[in-house]
């Protein structure tokens, strides 16, 4: 189309194209003003994030927007961000410029006003750049102000050139250094030591020494060198941020929600909100596929749902009129009108996800260890220069000494510990993030080094939840008799009724009206007097096979045998965990006969396949085999997932699972055991190689400064790449 | 002598001209997109089509 419209010159528009009749709602003034960014009475702005933009000829054509529709006076397209801003008049609606773009070939989603936070983070990212960029320009007028010193330039113009030099370092001491100042004052206030006050230490120091050397003439001046330290720092610590904001900016609640709109209904009219609009007592009117943002009851009087989501299983549940459904349920069947618990915020959904929310818990483990230790390495510098000067100044004079311990400050630097560790954290939780993993702590990446058993529940991990029929009784059954079954099993969404339906896709189904599901029993259904029923065995056999019988008029047709099967890639997992010399174990409640099978399958030494435990048993076993990494699923193993070391679940109720279980990747087969552990593993060897390199650099600088064989201009430069250096290893170990 | 401090004034002025472009440049968000007024500039002017 984009070809047709540049070579032709024909309207791009599909207008053909049947766009998203959700937009219609976006037009609705309540909902249209939580996406309006501005509006007077000669415009409105909106922001909308495009996908689909391919080259530079979308910019055009997107950009092209006023041309062909004269409500809209400016189209400005971020082509990086994809982010699209559209100002218009005030008669112009959010649904029609959704529905414009949509047949321009690209799908909009409208971006909401920003939160305050948002904000804050924007200035506070402008701020950074102004302070970064004055930095810069006095680091270089002053380098070059210092040149005609270095060459050996004397006199009065000599000390002109160090006047200027000194008010040319006064913008830095009073605006740029702001931030390191109130970092300070806030740690002094606590009673604690950190990088920023030896930052400004350092800074101080360099401007005090300089200034009473250009007022005695004692020679040395470091006003170039202390402003590119600053420079510098402040460069590493924008990079660092702009790594971290990123990472604040994942918000999983609102993603699953993402531009979808709720219709509520009333007495007498229907209408739409967002997510956030959702409140207690509302009607919802959810439509086929529409997720529930909110707790509640259901008031239609039966509808399926897919709980994937919250519980892993992934074939739907039926629920009935006055049932409880949760926020994450996923609507199977036509419609549903469900009532309101609470708003979506309070929902368990929420709650839950708030509690592995990134800003909390997760940054705090190890940044906490990580201040400590880097507070322990501001101290002993402190001390040592103070040490140092004290016991040389009489040997090697005041300047000489001074001068040397200004070095030491400026070059030890805690920033391996200090950036580096929580860095390193925060990139390995956002790339699991991005992978599918919830991880409740980042703690857990330092757990999963440590583990040297790996404990794997049978059912529901090492077995699929899906069914495999074994056998039958007749041994092979006539066509009739399966389209019968299926007939029955057409609408249900039992396991049995999934499996038969995928084992025997070929075969015609039979017309069956009116059948009849009674959850936990079977499906029948009464047609000219006769009555055809499928359902549960109850006189199972020794085997461990399910059995249904199809039963016509109470009597036996056929029986039908199941069969848990194997996972595909458990096999190949275990051979993995095998190979990397962890001890895998085995824990079933199930029968001996079974559990060995299944161990035998997936390459699990009988004698550490354990059988017929029970929840606590299960529990003890456990505890006694720390430190290990349980894998379970969330539905019958809660206590043992709570008690391991380090525990990971497949599968289970998303609330309950995420309370007890570190890592939870619902949606991801075993595999994803093997992809954590070598993400840990990744974040161990970067924090390891982040702090050798920090010891020897310390070390090594340290002695050089105190030795004198660096001089303070040196090591403010060495400094910063120490610490840019630091960042970009991690940055490049966990890209 | 006065020449060449002369000329120091001058560079001082010129790069406190420049850090204040660069401030008004950061304040009024230019460095929020980078890529597309690249290609912006290869827009043809004329053309102006009409939605059917």
């Amino acid at each position: 189309m984009l070809a047709q419209w540049s070579t032709l010159n024909k309207s791009p528009f599909d207008t053909q194209k049947k766009v998203n009749p959700k937009w219609k709602q976006f037009s609705q003034p309540e909902i249209e003003n939580q996406y309006c960014l501005s509006s007077d009475k000669a415009e409105k702005k909106f922001r909308f994030y495009l996908e689909g933009l391919q080259c530079s000829s979308c910019i055009h054509l997107v950009e092209e927007l006023p041309g062909f529709e004269k409500e809209i006076i400016e189209a400005r397209l971020n082509f990086a961000k994809g982010i699209l801003t559209l100002r218009v008049k005030p008669t112009f609606l959010l649904g029609t410029a959704c529905e414009m773009i949509e047949q321009l070939g690209y799908q909009p989603t409208p971006l909401k006003k920003e939160s305050d936070l948002e904000i804050l983070r924007n200035e506070e990212k402008l701020q950074d750049l102004k302070r970064i960029g004055v930095a810069g320009a006095i680091a270089g007028n002053l380098m070059l102000f210092s040149v005609p010193d270095y060459a050996g330039l004397a006199g009065t113009l000599k000390l002109n050139f160090q006047w200027l030099s000194f008010l040319i370092f006064l913008p830095l001491l009073i605006y740029v250094a702001q931030p390191f100042y109130r970092k300070s004052w806030v740690e002094i206030k606590q009673r604690r030591l950190s990088v920023d006050l030896m930052i400004v230490v350092a800074l101080w120091a360099g401007f005090v020494f300089s200034s009473l050397s250009l007022m005695n003439d004692y020679g040395e001046i470091y006003f170039d060198s202390t402003a590119s330290f600053i420079f510098l720092i402040l460069l590493a610590r924008y990079f660092l941020r702009t790594q971290q904001n990123r990472l604040l900016q994942t918000d999983i609640f609102s993603d699953i929600f993402k531009g979808e709109v709720f219709e509520v209904v009333e007495k007498h009219r229907a209408h739409f909100v967002l997510l956030d609009k959702v409140k207690k007592d509302d009607h919802l009117r959810l439509l086929r596929q529409q997720v529930l943002p909110c707790d509640g009851f259901l008031e239609s009087e039966v509808c399926a749902f897919d709980l994937s989501f919250l519980t892993g299983e992934s074939y739907p549940q039926i629920k009935h009129l006055g049932d409880k459904v949760l926020a994450g349920s996923r609507v199977l069947s036509a419609d549903a009108i469900l009532k309101a618990e609470a708003s979506a915020a309070e929902s368990h959904l929420a709650t839950a996800l708030r509690k592995i929310s990134l800003n909390e818990e997760n940054q705090n483990t190890i940044k906490n260890q990580s201040d400590l230790w880097s507070q322990y390495l501001t101290m002993i510098v402190f001390s040592l220069a103070a040490l140092f000067f004290i016991l040389t100044y009489q040997k090697l004079g005041n300047v000489e000494a001074f001068s040397r311990c200004l070095a030491l400050i400026t070059i030890a630097c805690p920033c391996a510990i200090a950036f580096g560790t929580p860095l390193a954290f925060s990139l390995a939780l956002r790339k699991a993030a991005r992978n599918g993993f919830y991880i409740r702590s980042s703690s857990v990446f330092e757990r999963l080094n440590r583990i040297t058993k790996i404990a794997f529940d049978k059912t529901g991990t090492l077995t699929s939840s899906k069914l495999t029929l074994v056998k039958s009784e007749p041994a092979v059954l006539d066509d009739e008799v399966k389209s019968l079954i299926l007939g029955l099993e057409k609408n249900s969404f039992h396991p049995v009724a999934l499996s038969l339906k995928d084992i025997w896709a070929v075969t015609p189904i039979r017309c069956m009206p009116f059948v009849k599901e009674v959850v936990g029993q079977g499906v029948e259904t009464f047609i000219e007097q006769e009555n055809y029923k499928l359902s549960k065995d109850s006189t199972e056999t020794d085997d461990g096979l399910l059995q249904v019988v199809f039963t016509v008029n109470d009597g036996l047709v056929a029986k039908l045998f199941f069969s848990e099967t194997v996972q595909p890639e458990a096999r190949g997992v275990i051979e993995s965990c095998l190979a990397e010399k962890q001890s895998v174990m085995m824990l079933s409640g199930d029968r001996k006969s079974r559990a060995i099978s299944v161990a035998a399958k997936v390459g699990i030494p009988v004698e550490e396949t354990f059988f017929e435990l029970t929840a606590e048993e299960k529990r003890k076993f456990i505890r006694e085999n720390n430190p290990c990494l349980y894998v379970g699923d969330g539905l019958n193993d809660l206590l043992a997932l709570k008690e391991a070391y380090a525990s990971f679940a497949i599968k289970g109720s998303f609330e309950s699972t995420l309370q007890v279980s570190d890592i939870y990747a619902p949606g991801k087969n075993l595999n994803a055991i093997l992809e954590i552990l070598a993400l840990s593993k990744q974040v161990k060897k970067t924090v390891n190689g982040n702090l050798m390199f920090s010891v020897i650099y310390n070390i090594l600088g340290g002695g050089l400064a105190l030795f004198g064989l660096v001089n303070p201009l040196v090591a403010a430069v060495l400094m910063p790449i120490s610490s840019v250096l630091m960042i970009g290893h991690t940055v490049w170990r966990l890209r | 002598m006065n020449l060449i401090l002369f000329m120091a004034l001058v560079t001082l002025f010129l790069s406190a001209t420049f850090v204040g472009f660069y401030l008004w440049a950061v304040s009024s968000e230019q460095f929020e997109d980078l890529d597309t007024p690249a290609y912006r500039i290869l827009k043809d002017d004329n053309k102006k089509g009409k939605r059917e």
